[in-house]
């Protein structure tokens, strides 16, 4: 404490260890609000103690107040500064802490979805599930029995021309359809049968805009006692209305080996509502699907009486669909795994 | 397939448009994937009236004309053809206007007298060789009305997309037939100028017979169903007339000559490859008294030039049509070099053949070679069509080229090879009654009602 009529050297002495106290006290602080306390406490306006250290100045002899007035004003400006670089470094030390708002809320990153292909086999098996139909699989490696013997290609003959085979050796195969997988179901359930079998199929076709050496496939099987083309016309009609919304369809006359008779059915072209545009090359149709009656011989080949039984099935693609739906002009938008193009489509 | 839909009207009673045949053979028979006009290079061209014509004041065969293109007033045309006359209609190419040839017409003096624009000849449209003067048109248009529209050269090609199980539909017969069934109506082979031309009847061997001088083989009965040939003496090699380059040029084919256009004509019409093989390059040197044409496979390691001046080295899997020493022709693919016919022949050979399917696809694909032959023996010709492609090519090269046939015609075949091949159809209601209208199935078993059809 400075004594009431303090002698010069008393002054100068208590004017230093105030100034070292007050700057310890400064450093001392360890946030903004002891750090205020410490500031009232020394350089408070009312009560802080350079206040009386000043009033202390007009006590001393006037000779003596001009070194009594250099180490007040020492003290002064050293806790001052003290103040200012403590405030400084509790500020920037609270800066980096406190930038992070923990309150708000993460920023959405896309954390990827399904695939536009997989929803439309999805929704493909949603809508046949509903009619009874279960999802049957079978390998990608298939024999050649599966995939054209059982299917009645005839060896050397020009069907084979409509697959480019990617052959694997030891008479396997990258198979080049989902049918075998009516065969392989047909061997190992009786009928009556109703089944979906999505999956890869392959072909040694170049990458370009409209194909693709690997691309999606769905078949639908249906065998029983007395099923005919009127059940496969309606199922695949009702199928069209429900996937596409109300739209007319239509069959036309087609080949497959394994089919007897076949057709491909088309929906109105969902571009221009049938007045005929580019997409559809003026048509107004565009093609959805392949589908016949089984072949007898394919019925046989699994080991069912043709003559009790019959079936219908068909074969779609997928991808093809998907084009149709997202409005895609390129099919390899689907397999380039671009996340920029699939954010957009993908759920 | 190409198809002509000119030519596929030629076979029914009442022409149908190109839009009309595409709608009805994509909903009844195959997928037609486009049409294709023929001759746009003609959409530029007018019929044009002309309304005045006066001799050329410094010319003695030049005339003045003014014409009428319909656009409301009259043109200063300067024509050079005889033809010209007031009154009458003419195709018109106006300034600004490109022909087939490539010729662009433009405004121009001609001695001193401005020409805006060109009445037209045939040759000058490509419409045929026709130069004496211009094309004088019979047709009640107003003026200005475009030729295409008027005129019926403008043929569509209906592209079809025609399955393996459809070898019937790789011919205009095939087609046509379809669509008569479709609408009810008549069907009949188009008109090709031959009347009065017989052909006798084929003479019928198992292995081996002689056609006027020369002797055919058939090796194997598994290389060829049927084997026919006939030959034919005296014919003029030359141009084909204007009807028969704008068939074969409406399905993408060349003109070659009389000869060869007419067995491509009739590949196209009836879908039987037919190929005619200059006699008088045939076996030059003979091992027997008479020359030989022998159906055989391949030895390994022989060589043939084809058609188109590639040498190809053979294999026992391929069928040759060979001399007594050579191959002569890789079967049912592409003829060869040195038996080809040109300017000098004056007798040939002409083979109609039914060569088998598997043996083809098998050739064709060693060889690397598709033609239009093959693709038709790969997915089946008709065994019976033979005899009726036989008469028809040979009536139609004595028309175009002249000539006799001096002895009948050899046919040989295994006989079981021709009978009608067996179907059976079968009606059924389901076993299971699960349906009620509707559910019946039809399917293909072998009892029940029986019909013999006939392919063909």
């Amino acid at each position: 404490m400075l004594p009431d009529n303090p002698t010069p050297e008393q002054y100068l002495a208590y004017a230093a260890e105030f100034s070292d106290r007050g700057a310890a006290a400064f450093v001392a602080a360890a946030d903004a609000d002891s750090l205020e306390a410490v500031r009232i406490q020394f350089l408070g306006d009312k009560r802080g103690e350079l206040l009386a250290l000043q009033k202390g100045l007009g006590a001393l002899a006037p000779e003596a107040r001009r070194d009594a007035g250099r180490a007040f004003n020492d003290a002064k400006a050293r806790l001052t500064a003290a103040l200012d670089e403590r405030r400084t470094a509790l500020r920037s030390a609270a800066t980096t802490g406190s930038l992070i708002d923990l309150t708000m809320p993460a920023r959405a990153r896309w954390r990827g979805g399904k695939h536009p292909v997989t929803l439309v086999i999805d929704e493909i098996v949603a809508i046949f599930r509903e009619l009874g139909f279960t999802v049957a699989l079978g390998p990608e490696s298939e024999s050649e029995w599966y995939n054209f013997g059982a299917l009645n290609f005839p060896p050397d003959h020009p069907a084979m021309d409509m697959h480019d085979t990617l052959y694997l050796g030891d008479g396997a195969v990258l198979r080049t359809h989902t049918s075998p997988v009516q065969v392989r179901t047909l061997q190992r359930h009786a009928p009556p049968i109703r089944i979906l079998a999505p999956g890869t199929v392959f072909r040694r076709d170049p990458f370009d805009a409209s194909h693709a050496p690997a691309f999606a496939q769905i078949e639908g099987l249906a065998v029983d006692e007395g099923i005919s083309f009127v059940d496969l016309k309606a199922t695949l009609t009702l199928f069209a209305q429900k996937f596409f919304g109300t739209t007319r369809t239509r069959f036309r006359p087609s080949y497959f080996p394994f089919t007897e008779p076949s057709a491909e059915m088309d929906v109105e072209c969902r571009l221009c509502g049938g007045t005929g545009c580019s997409a559809c090359k003026g048509t107004g149709w565009m093609e959805i699907l392949g589908s016949g009656m089984v072949h007898p011989s394919v019925l046989e080949a699994a080991g069912v009486d043709s003559e009790r039984y019959t079936g219908w099935a068909f074969g779609m693609g997928p991808g093809r669909i998907a084009m149709l739906r997202y409005g895609l002009p390129d099919i390899r938008l689907l397999y380039d795994s671009d996340v920029r193009f699939l954010e957009q489509v993908a759920e | 397939m190409n198809a002509s839909v000119s030519w596929l009207n030629a076979f029914a009673d009442s022409p149908r448009s190109a839009v009309a045949l595409r709608d009805l053979l994509t909903a009844h028979t195959a997928t037609v994937e486009e049409l294709v006009a023929l001759r746009a290079d003609l959409a530029s061209i007018v019929i044009a009236r002309v309304v005045e014509e006066a001799a050329h004041p410094d010319s003695d065969h030049l005339h003045i004309t003014k014409v009428d293109m319909g656009t409301g007033e009259l043109l200063d045309v300067v024509c050079g053809a005889p033809n010209v006359t007031a009154g009458k209609m003419y195709p018109f190419a106006a300034t600004g206007t490109v022909l087939p040839g490539g010729m662009k017409i433009e405004k121009r003096k001609i001695r001193g007298q401005t020409s805006n624009g060109m009445l037209c000849s045939a040759r000058e449209l490509g419409l045929g060789e026709e130069h004496d003067g211009i094309m004088e048109l019979d047709v009640d248009v107003p003026p200005g009305t475009p030729f295409l529209s008027a005129i019926p050269v403008g043929d569509t090609r209906l592209v079809i997309d025609v399955l393996p199980n459809r070898p019937d539909l790789l011919s205009h017969l095939g087609v046509a037939r379809e669509i008569a069934a479709a609408t009810g109506g008549e069907l009949h082979l188009p008109d090709i100028g031959a009347h009065g031309i017989t052909i006798p009847d084929a003479k019928r061997f198992r292995r081996a017979g002689n056609a006027g001088g020369i002797v055919l083989h058939l090796e194997d009965a598994k290389l060829a169903s049927r084997y026919m040939g006939v030959v034919i003496r005296g014919v003029n090699v030359g141009a084909s007339p204007q009807w028969l380059v704008e068939r074969l040029m409406a399905v993408g084919a060349r003109s070659i000559n009389n000869i060869v256009d007419a067995t491509n004509y009739v590949l196209h019409e009836l879908g039987q490859p037919t190929h005619a093989f200059d006699l008088g390059k045939v076996d030059p040197e003979p091992k027997m008294p008479e020359k030989t044409i022998v159906v055989r496979s391949a030895k390994d390691g022989e060589t043939l030039v084809t058609l188109d001046g590639v040498t190809r080295t053979l294999t026992p899997d391929m069928t040759v049509i060979a001399d007594s020493r050579d191959p002569i022709a890789l079967a049912g693919v592409m003829g060869g070099r040195a038996t080809e016919v040109d300017e000098g022949t004056t007798d040939i050979f002409v083979e109609v053949a039914t060569f088998d399917a598997q043996r083809t696809r098998r050739t064709r694909r060693a060889a690397g070679l598709s033609t239009d032959a093959s693709y038709r023996f790969e997915r089946g010709v008709d065994v019976a069509l033979a005899p009726r492609a036989l008469a028809r090519v040979a009536s139609l090269i004595i028309a175009l080229a002249g000539g006799d046939v001096v002895e009948a015609p050899v046919d040989l075949h295994a006989g079981d090879a021709v009978r009608p091949p067996h179907c059976a159809a079968h009606r059924s209601s389901g076993p299971g009654a699960r349906g009620g209208v509707g559910s019946r199935a039809y399917r293909a078993a072998p009892q029940g009602a029986r019909m013999h059809g006939r392919r063909g």
